[in-house]
């Protein structure tokens, strides 16, 4: 069907001009108009996947999420140790790096519950520990975790024996904690998490070396 | 210039910011422990005292608390309340227990702490319900040990709840088991 219009405009002003429109027909328009919502629409949706779409998360068994989890155990284990020392010591060298394993630690600890809330899942551990990296520790505790016993010697020895005996703990705690990132490093897709493990890797190795000298220095 | 060939263009871009907005999530999380309504109780007062409190639930969920923090782990013995909803404002979820209950049970809970950061558990003298669920704002009551109390605890610790997100449940008072 065909309506063909045609307007003649009086003049209204001496500049205005006529007008006459063109025929237009009912199909086309509607046609014309359908596509536009469509064109609209599909460029909306494609823009709106690809701004607002979650990137690929970890899910709840994944090695990520499992990583992030009994690190944070293991890192609140270490915080209890060296705050602990670091409370007790009267050696600037030795209150310095507690202060720093403090802090550090208890900072991964925040970076971990935070991707565990980005990611969409609870932040405790869901399985046992070193489930995700496939071993399974006898004891079933994580590599270089001290006994209840241990922690709580570094509060009642002489202070002199609970600084050995805190840097040898110490020393196989970071040993344990650089085992359990070297565990995830193949197994982790998400580049945060890598680049974390890779952190915790040379971090905690440098630590070890420093403490080693500590060690040394009370020939022990 | 013609008004048709502005407004195509226009409605085009209109239509294009609107879009769909959507986009399916990547992750379904069971969140929501079956029947536990995330709580809207706004506390009165949640500041630090040394006074006992008057709290209106058995074990409390909220207000206010002592200023050290119940550290979290297995306890054998009743802890104050005082402590422990102070380590309910960091997010702990606390698991407590009729003392007279089966000690098969007793370990079953202390199971759920194993290895967790802000896992409470301890017996509680005065609560009527075999076991209780609590989280600041939250708690749930249970005839027996159900595996929905491991539901609640993943739901809640450090969950949404958390008044203060990042806080320790180390470091504070006592010495769990």
């Amino acid at each position: 069907m065909s309506d063909t219009a045609q307007t003649e405009t009086t003049d209204r002003s001496p500049k205005r001009k006529q007008t006459r429109q063109r025929p237009v027909s009912m199909m086309r328009s509607t046609v014309l108009a359908v596509s536009f919502i469509v064109v609209g629409f599909g460029i909306g949706t494609v823009l709106a996947r690809t701004r607002t779409s979650a990137p690929e998360f970890p899910a709840d068994l994944s090695p990520e999420a499992g990583f992030a989890r009994d690190m944070s155990v293991h890192h609140t284990q270490g915080v209890d140790m060296a705050d602990t020392i670091r409370l007790r010591t009267d050696d600037s060298t030795l209150r310095t790096l507690a202060t720093d394993i403090v802090l550090t630690q208890q900072s991964q600890i925040g970076r971990f519950s935070a991707w565990l809330d980005i990611w969409g899942l609870p932040v405790g551990p869901t399985r046992d520990p070193m489930a995700w990296a496939g071993m399974n520790h006898p004891d079933g505790r994580m590599p270089g975790m001290a006994t209840r016993d241990q922690v709580e010697a570094l509060d009642t020895l002489a202070i002199a024996q609970a600084e050995v005996e805190f840097l040898r703990l110490m020393i196989a705690h970071h040993e344990g904690a650089v085992t359990m990132a070297q565990a995830v490093l193949p197994l982790a897709k998400r580049a945060e998490v890598t680049k974390m493990a890779q952190v915790v890797i040379t971090g905690q190795q440098r630590e070890i070396d420093a403490m080693r000298a500590l060690l040394s220095n009370r020939a022990a | 210039m013609k008004f048709r060939y502005i407004a195509a263009p226009l409605v085009v871009a209109l239509l294009a910011s609107c879009g769909t907005g959507k986009s399916t999530p990547v992750n379904t999380t069971a969140t929501a422990s079956p029947g536990v309504p995330v709580s809207t109780i706004v506390f009165a007062s949640q500041e630090h005292t040394t006074a006992d409190v008057e709290y209106p639930h058995t074990p409390p969920i909220g207000g206010d608390h002592h200023p050290g923090w119940q550290n979290c782990g297995v306890y054998r013995q009743a802890i104050i309340d005082e402590n422990a909803v102070h380590s309910l404002e960091h997010g702990a979820v606390w698991l407590t227990y009729r003392p007279s209950i089966a000690s098969a049970d007793i370990a079953k809970l202390e199971q759920l702490a194993k290895n967790q950061t802000h896992v409470l558990v301890s017996p509680h003298e005065s609560q009527s319900a075999t076991i209780v669920a609590s989280a600041w704002g939250a708690q749930q009551s249970f005839d027996a040990f159900t595996a929905d109390i491991a539901t609640f605890v993943r739901t809640f610790q450090q969950g949404p709840q958390t008044p203060e997100p990042g806080a320790v449940c180390n470091r504070g008072i006592g010495q769990p088991q």
